[in-house]
């Protein structure tokens, strides 16, 4: 499958300014948290990312499918 | 006289126009390092009690930390301190910027005004040299133009000015303290403090370094930011702040209309206002605070409405308030209005949760049309957002009410709109939401200065708050304490820091006891005790009894009675504070000699005595 991924915050730092929109396969029944091993981001990392399959709060075990748009995202504080 | 200090403080009096120079000891240094303790101590040794902020008896404190101006990132920051016009209690800000590198480096760890001048003026501070100068010339105009008729008078284009802005002058309560046009003590209304005191501006020229006894921790951190950015400080070095208000929206708790929703009306439309929008379409380049290589600040430009880059662009908080929180999807507002803030020295967070209040309430019927002077008040609205923002500055029509603060202000209307305000002692509340965000919950109620975002409740930010560290920089304790010692030549322990910082949020708390604020004002209001109402959290509702015992425990964790919070006997004389309690007579209790705050083997005002 293919999916759409956003990363925001410090976690954007795994696709080093290609974070926006970025196309990543994954092997059918893939979940998020097998998209985040792809993209190299540890899971059980503080602050916990906040992840979004569609728009909609998801989870590390979210399944994924062939066109879906994935957001993970470091809570951030201040400014 | 330990390094990292000056030995000096600035002392003015603009009624008579005298100056002079206070030469504390090491003693009171190290007690009172920068931050909180060091406002606390001027407010509660030097302003009567129970005046109003106004008043010229008042003081405004800047209070340069060990590690303001020193050679390291994060060195930028500094502190402005009054009692607040916003709630007539405990008032205080952090800013960055080189303003606060500036002045330290001009040879002063900190200036304290007092009186009022007669007629406009502004201070020049040319290394040792002050002089209150006449500013008839400077009043009612934009920062920008006091700052380049200041620069211009001197024939000196490197001249640092912290000024108030005209809504300062008209004494809008949650004016602000702008230095370099773009960085601002925002919150408590210091700015209109300033103009109180018929003080524009303070032009600063420094050519000195801080003296330092040991540069190897600065040294060897400054080359530590670098080396690791894209692995340590990626996110603010790229975007700043703003860039994770997409994960708000997901989990609920955006600030959208005045803390009433939570989401905004699609994912899409949030990212078309976020840190990354700004970056992709209007900012022309990352900007840094004095000695920082993070470089965490926007710069926007946007020919058509002249925006220009030497005003920043909106942080993370100005986003939220400004942005979301008025249902604003449109960027090029936002980014305009946060450039007029800046003009005319408006802290967006007040601004933006006040008139969030005015529109809820215009919505409910609460705000008649002739209180708002016919403008029609709604969301979404970025011409209104712009209007707005000139009217409070002048005082103009609905203006002048919205320039009390939105809590003063519904005072002033009735009819039940109290309700609405979402404030803590009278302090709007900052872009998060504490419903949602445990850090937050455990912060705001017991902030000494109210709604306040920058954290009186962890060590963490206290401890920057006193030596004047940027909150940002990714430093463990330990390095802060290094740094700390580098500059002083002191051997200050993590631990001792964190004495330090509670012994600051204890005399913090010492003033607004004195002023009448207290156990009673450590709580939210209604709103955040009803679910937010779009998403996730929707069923979800904050206990009343849950945030009391929270408190009492804060309350507790820093020796202070866990029923009033009142500072006990014990933690009084361990701080050394017996100065500043008078007004308490038999209300101080013996907390049979506990001291939860305690991490050293003792009082750091002994060991320096010894």
């Amino acid at each position: 499958v293919l999916v759409r991924v956003s990363l925001f915050g410090d976690v954007s730092r795994h696709l080093h300014g290609r974070d926006k929109d970025h196309g990543q396969e994954l092997p059918e029944g893939a979940t998020v948290r097998e998209l985040m091993a792809a993209l190299g981001i540890e899971p059980g990392g503080e602050p916990p990312l906040t992840i979004a399959v569609n728009g909609e709060l998801g989870k590390i075990d979210s399944p994924l499918s062939d066109g879906d748009k994935v957001m993970l995202v470091t809570p951030m504080e201040g400014g | 006289m330990a390094t990292g200090y000056w030995g000096r403080i600035l002392h003015v009096d603009l009624t008579s126009g005298r100056s002079w120079t206070e030469e504390p000891d090491e003693a009171f240094y190290r007690t009172n390092m920068g931050g909180r303790a060091f406002v606390a101590h001027y407010l509660l040794s030097e302003t009567p009690a129970g005046i109003d902020a106004f008043d010229s008896e008042n003081r405004l404190v800047f209070a340069m930390g060990p590690l303001t101006g020193t050679p390291v990132p994060g060195a930028g920051r500094h502190s402005v301190g009054a009692k607040s016009p916003l709630n007539n209690g405990f008032g205080e800000s952090e800013a960055g910027g080189f303003w606060g590198a500036e002045l330290k480096k001009a040879g002063w760890d900190g200036i304290v005004v007092k009186g009022r001048a007669e007629r406009p003026v502004y201070l020049w501070i040319n290394d040792q040299t002050v002089e209150i100068r006449e500013a008839g010339h400077l009043w009612g105009k934009l920062t920008d133009q006091v700052e380049e008729r200041i620069r211009a008078d001197h024939g000196d284009k490197w001249i640092r000015v912290a000024q108030c802005g005209i809504a300062g002058e008209n004494r809008v309560r949650y004016a602000c303290v702008v230095n370099d046009l773009n960085e601002v003590a925002g919150r408590t209304g210091l700015g209109a403090v300033m103009g109180s005191k018929n003080l524009k501006a303070i032009a600063v020229r420094g050519k000195r370094m801080v003296p330092m006894a040991d540069p190897g921790a600065h040294k060897e951190t400054a080359k530590w930011v670098s080396a690791t950015m894209d692995e340590v400080h990626y996110n603010f070095h790229h975007f700043g702040t703003g860039a994770a208000m997409a994960g708000k929206h997901v989990e609920g708790h955006l600030i959208v209309h005045n803390f009433r929703d939570g989401q905004y009306p699609s994912v899409e439309a949030v990212q078309a206002i976020d840190a990354k929008a700004i970056k992709a379409l209007y900012s022309v380049k990352m900007d840094g605070c004095y000695a920082c290589s993070v470089r965490c600040k926007k710069r926007v430009k946007i020919d058509s409405e002249d925006v220009r880059p030497e005003f920043g662009g909106p942080e993370y908080e100005t986003l939220g308030a400004i942005g979301t929180n008025l249902g604003i999807q449109d960027l090029v507002a936002i980014c305009k209005a946060n450039q007029w803030l800046n003009l005319t020295g408006m802290d967006s967070i007040s601004f933006g949760m006040t008139l969030s209040w005015a529109i809820e309430c215009y919505e409910l019927g609460l705000l008649s049309s002739e209180e708002a002077g016919g403008l029609a008040l709604g969301w979404n609205d970025g011409v209104l957002l712009n209007d707005m923002v000139l009217r409070v500055a002048r005082r103009e029509g609905l203006g002048d009410l919205l320039a009390e603060g939105a809590l003063r202000a519904s005072r002033k209307i009735g009819r039940d709109s109290e309700r609405y305000v979402v404030h803590i002692k009278g302090l709007e509340m900052a872009m998060h939401d504490p419903r949602a965000m445990e850090r937050m919950r455990t912060n705001y109620a017991v902030t000494p200065t109210g709604g306040d975002h920058t954290g009186a409740a962890h060590h963490r930010t206290s401890n920057r708050n006193t030596v004047g560290l940027c909150q940002f920089l990714a430093y463990d304790e330990d390095r802060v304490a290094a740094l700390l010692n580098g500059a002083t030549g002191w051997d200050t322990t993590v631990g001792e820091l964190e004495e330090q910082s509670s012994r600051g949020l204890t005399m913090a708390r010492l003033f607004n006891l004195r002023e009448g604020i207290g156990a009673r004002d450590d709580v939210f209001p209604d709103r955040i005790h009803q679910p937010i109402r779009l998403g996730p959290l929707s069923d979800k509702v904050l206990p009343r009894e849950q945030v009391a015992q929270e408190t009492s425990d804060y309350y507790h964790s820093h020796g202070w009675d866990r029923g009033e919070g009142i500072p006990l006997a014990e933690t009084i004389e361990y701080h050394g504070l017996g100065q500043y309690i008078g007004f308490l007579g038999d209300r101080v209790q013996s907390g049979g000699g506990e001291l939860p705050f305690r991490k050293t083997a003792g009082a750091v005002a002994e060991k320096v005595e010894e």
